[in-house]
């Protein structure tokens, strides 16, 4: 345990994110599920597979076998979809995830010139895609500690060009029922880079996310400080969720979180419901801009969100 | 002077007084519907108008009548030639009305995918003139920016439009490599939207 202790200090001294580069888009801003997202975005307490991409320590919940689908489209163009399947094993969970974004019909133009003048014209269409691979690892220290790790690998191509690049995660879980507390920190090896085949870079930069769930009988509160960018952009989030004892198959939540853009925040409001029939369960999220700017435009504002897990 | 000389010359300049003011204000309403100008327009209509006619004609007078007709004819031209620019300006006027505010064919940002260092230019074809406002997304339908152009300025122009988005349009903030999407919107209405795609 020093010996990992160690190796997470001195990954944290490397974070040097080189300014005067932009940051690398991350597809797991927008929320790994809708179970997570309908509480605020709030991170480290799913109890499916898909908790490698939010805190890979929250593995521990599995019994045997897990797996997740998540889906939605935002603005009638951009598709995000993520799968995750996890196993236990006798040294603790193993788990696989896959996490992309992908817009297509993106026009590539030549300028055509007249007499005195020019326009653009399309003369193809190309697609792009931002996608995550992450592989991680579970183990328990004991009943109420627990800690995970994980590997990225960012993968984005835009026509004709590609960028790679790979990074760690790292988390723990105590588990001191009724309150639970979940640290995680993502992209450690902060002065590694996406790298394009263009020549280009992006950064990596350090994610730091602390939460904590607090159950007060069908209640569950929640809440979320969470440090992002080059910037060191501060997002909070807070949720709250109801499971009637009578009727614990379902559950309706309700949330707050900030999204960031560019150098500041935008706030948004969430809910939705969960289902949870036998070992599996269907979420249902929405999401509402609260700061639109003044563009009235569902497609811009309102978002759904719909997710799949099971377990046993 | 005799009593029939005096009943002409009164007459004269009744007909004067009401052609000037007819001109006058059909003048201040050519430039500018109807306003507070038009009175000034008026006063300055009656100063031009006596400016330019000699109180005492030297005009041949066959029956005491030619005068009259001289300065009815003169008269009745400046109405025309200000009832002609009305109707040409209300002609435009509901030309333009006519026209439906929308963008001509695709708006595409060239080149596409681009560098944000080097910048892209957006262009589009308008209809006719109008206030136009520039929205542009994220993936994650966060608005990155947002600019306004007034109608009959590059931007709101009629015809084919070409705006420059670069390093400085977003205050010297970098963006992340992606796809970005912008609308194109007229008194909160989307004529068009497009992708452009950044690269690093």
């Amino acid at each position: 345990m020093k010996k990992l202790s160690l190796i997470l200090i001195s990954l944290l001294v490397s974070f040097v994110p080189t300014f005067g580069i932009a940051d690398y888009f991350e597809v797991t801003e927008i929320g790994s599920s809708a179970q997570s997202i309908r509480i605020g975005n709030i991170e480290g307490f799913s109890s499916f597979s898909n908790s490698i991409f939010e805190n890979p320590a929250g593995l521990y919940r599995l019994n045997k076998v897990s797996g997740t689908l998540f889906t939605s489209k935002l603005m009638n163009e951009v598709n995000y979809l993520n799968g995750s399947i996890a196993y236990r094993f006798k040294f603790g969970v193993l788990a696989f995830g896959y996490f992309d974004a992908s817009v297509s019909g993106i026009p590539f133009t030549e300028e055509v010139f007249y007499d005195d003048t020019s326009e653009f014209e399309a003369t193809s269409y190309f697609n792009s895609t931002n996608s995550l691979m992450k592989v991680a690892l579970q183990f328990s220290q004991s009943d109420t500690l627990h800690w995970g790790i994980s590997g990225s690998l960012f993968k984005q191509s835009i026509y004709t060009t590609e960028g790679n690049g790979m990074n760690i995660d790292a988390g723990l879980i105590i588990d001191s029922d009724p309150l639970m507390l979940s640290i995680s920190l993502k992209n450690v090896m902060s002065s590694m880079k996406v790298e394009y085949t263009n020549g280009g870079k992006e950064n990596l930069p350090l994610q730091t996310v602390g939460s904590m769930r607090y159950t007060l009988g069908d209640l569950r509160v929640y809440g979320q400080f969470k440090t992002i960018n080059s910037n060191r952009l501060f997002l909070k989030s807070a949720g709250i969720s109801y499971r009637p004892s009578f009727l614990s198959i379902i559950e309706v939540s309700g949330g707050y979180r900030e999204v960031p853009v560019l150098r500041e925040t935008s706030p948004r409001l969430n809910g939705g419901v969960g289902l949870e029939l036998t070992g599996m369960q269907f979420d249902y999220a929405f999401e509402i801009k609260l700061d639109n700017d003044g563009l009235d435009l569902n497609e811009f504002n309102q978002f759904h969100y719909f997710s799949f897990g099971f377990k046993f | 002077m005799d009593k029939n000389t005096f009943k002409q010359r009164i007459q004269r300049w009744m007909i004067l007084l009401i052609l000037v003011s007819i001109t006058s204000s059909t003048h201040a309403l050519s430039l500018n519907k109807f306003s507070l100008n038009s009175f000034v327009h008026f006063g300055s209509g009656v100063n031009n108008f006596f400016k330019g006619i000699p109180l005492q004609s030297n005009s041949v007078n066959l029956n005491n009548k030619t005068e009259n007709i001289e300065l009815l004819r003169v008269g009745f031209s400046s109405i025309g030639q200000n009832m002609s620019e009305i109707t040409r300006g209300i002609t435009a006027d509901s030309e333009e009305d006519n026209i439906k505010a929308e963008v001509l064919g695709d708006a595409l940002t060239f080149p596409n995918p681009f560098k944000q260092s080097t910048g892209t230019t957006l262009g589009y074809r308008l209809s006719k003139h109008m206030d136009i406002e520039i929205r542009i997304f994220n993936m994650l339908a966060n608005q990155v920016f947002k600019g306004s152009y007034l109608s009959g300025t590059e931007g709101g122009k009629s015809g084919y439009n070409k705006l420059t988005l670069d390093s400085s349009s977003l205050n010297g903030l970098s963006l992340s490599a992606g796809v970005y999407f912008f609308i194109i919107m007229n008194d909160n209405n989307v004529l068009a939207r497009g992708k452009m795609a950044v690269i690093p």
